[in-house]
């Protein structure tokens, strides 16, 4: 059957505006639903204070605290580790065989479902090494998770940096670390900054990795040894135990509106690292 | 006349690519030798074997040695840090790095060792006075480096490597993306920085030799084919192939 390539490009125009409008419908319509239902809930005293009766009553002040924290402790530990990998990967080996399997091994962790992550956790730092329930646990696991994103990112924003910086940097007398440190990691950092941005929007959010790792404790913790719930894993309780459904609609507005407006953060941040210089 | 640098037997290899083959010859102390041939001679890749820059390629391999004063600069215990701030570089295309002017200059007089705020701004001025462009960007010194016309940020490329004291330096075709008077003013900026530094510059512009070259080499197919006064090669060149290249029959 033959269409005319006029009609055909009309069609196909459409086809594609109708996935785009699908895609930010679908977006927006979980947005609204969510905050709709919870925003009403959400003041003050939802925000600074314990809960009550396991949650049916009174507010999330320890989960937003637990979920800050949990958070901090990931990116502190993966940042450096991520960074240094992919600085070791695009600066210090060559493209090969072992480059390679180590990025094929990245990506695969990147794949794994987060609640074999929960369940590795679980096994080696709560169990076998002993850190019991516990934002340790929990940070660590999360860090695990975020790892391979964060290589990936700042692999790609490292290898954006022309390569002829690096040849200037040489030639006027930088050793390979100099211009790594002063000309690389500093042109790289927007993208870099944005890798690390997507995993604390992953760490935010993620629930099941955590649920086993960092236990459900509503108690403030005061040592890296103690347990904690998260917002996300406070909204699971809630809704999953038919505690309180209002209450837990009003941690997902909160925890939707931090997710979004860490990414408004992260955008304004990336704008003001890259206009700097030019 | 004093040899600054002694080419002994340099063989360059890319892979299976033989870009330089059995290079022998002197440059002379505070003289401009200009290097000429048509694309894909090997002058480029001499010059950058000069500092060393040719190792950034990995699959680079040479044989042969170039002293500078008397000491090859392929020994192991050369430090190539060293040795690339006493033969300092500029590029075809200006390069700065995505800083401010000022931080340009300083960045490598900054990690030779040099810490004190007073002889970083004296640098600063010396070198970008020498370059021709102090007058221009004086009052601006904080600005991006990027901001700069395309002649200005040549010139501050060549402040730059002048800021690292060097002994020797190299052109890279410093003149291919620029208009005529910016030429003009980093050939006026050569013929004075001669007096104090040993200056080797590749070039596609046969004229541009002509006008700076004290001597001149001309590479074809990786070969050094004649090397002399450049008033020699440009009026009475012993090889066929060089008076064929800098008439223009080919090139």
């Amino acid at each position: 059957m033959f269409i005319n390539p006029k009609i055909s490009q009309k069609i196909m125009i459409g086809v594609l505006a109708v996935a785009t409008g699908l895609t930010l419908i679908v977006l927006f319509y979980i947005i609204i639903f969510m905050l709709s239902r919870g925003i009403p809930v959400v003041d003050w005293k939802f925000l600074s204070t314990f809960p009550a009766k396991m949650g049916k009553s009174g507010g999330i002040l320890p989960t937003i605290i637990g979920t800050f924290v949990l958070t901090l402790v990931a990116i502190i530990v993966a940042t450096p580790l991520g960074v240094g990998a992919a600085i070791y990967l695009t600066e210090y080996t060559r493209e090969g065989k072992i480059t390679k399997i180590v990025r094929f091994g990245a990506e695969c962790l990147a794949g794994i479902p987060s609640i074999i992550f929960g369940l590795f956790g679980f096994i080696l730092f709560v169990v076998t090494l002993k850190m019991g329930w516990s934002i340790l646990s929990g940070g660590l696991t999360l860090a695990f998770m975020i790892l391979p994103t964060i290589i990936r990112t700042s692999e790609e924003a490292i290898k954006t940096v022309p390569n002829s910086y690096r040849e200037v940097s040489l030639s006027v007398g930088a050793t390979k670390w100099d211009t790594v440190r002063k000309v690389v990691l500093p042109n790289a950092l927007p993208g870099i900054v944005t890798g690390i941005i997507l995993g604390v929007g992953r760490s935010i959010g993620e629930t099941a990795a955590v649920i086993f790792t960092a236990g459900s404790s509503l108690r403030l913790p005061t040592s890296l040894y103690d347990s904690v719930r998260t917002m996300s894993v406070h909204f699971y309780i809630l809704s999953r135990e038919g505690i309180s459904m209002k209450n837990a609609y009003g941690t997902a507005a909160v925890l939707v509106i931090l997710v979004l407006s860490i990414n408004l953060i992260a955008y304004w941040l990336m704008n003001k690292l890259t206009k700097r210089n030019q | 006349m004093q040899n600054k640098i002694s080419v002994k037997n340099l063989n360059v290899f890319f892979g299976a690519d033989h870009a330089l083959k059995n290079i022998t010859f002197d440059v002379l102390e505070n003289k401009i030798l200009a290097a000429i041939g048509p694309a894909g001679s090997g002058k480029t890749t001499f010059l950058r074997s000069l500092n060393r820059l040719n190792e950034l390629a990995p699959e680079m391999k040479y044989s042969g040695e170039i002293l500078l004063d008397g000491k090859n600069i392929y020994d192991p215990d050369i430090d190539t840090a060293v040795l690339r701030r006493r033969i300092g570089i500029i590029f075809a295309l200006p390069l700065p790095l995505p800083m401010t002017i000022s931080e340009n200059l300083t960045y490598g007089p900054i990690l030779a060792g040099i810490k004190k705020k007073s002889e970083l701004e004296e640098l600063i001025e010396k070198s970008l006075k020498a370059a021709f462009l102090w007058d221009e960007v004086k009052d601006r010194l904080n600005d991006p480096a990027m901001r700069l016309s395309g002649g200005q940020q040549q010139r501050l490329c060549i402040a730059r490597t002048l800021a690292l004291k060097p002994e020797v330096i190299l052109m890279d075709e410093p003149c291919s993306g620029l208009d005529p008077i910016s030429t003009a003013k980093i050939e006026e900026a050569m013929m004075v920085l001669k007096k104090d530094y040993t200056i080797i510059i590749v070039t596609n512009n046969t004229k541009q030799a002509a006008r700076v070259g004290d001597n001149t080499a001309f590479f074809l197919l990786g070969e050094l084919i004649e090397y002399n006064e450049t008033g020699k090669i440009f009026t009475n060149p012993s090889d066929k192939r060089t008076e064929e290249y800098i008439s223009g029959k080919f090139g």
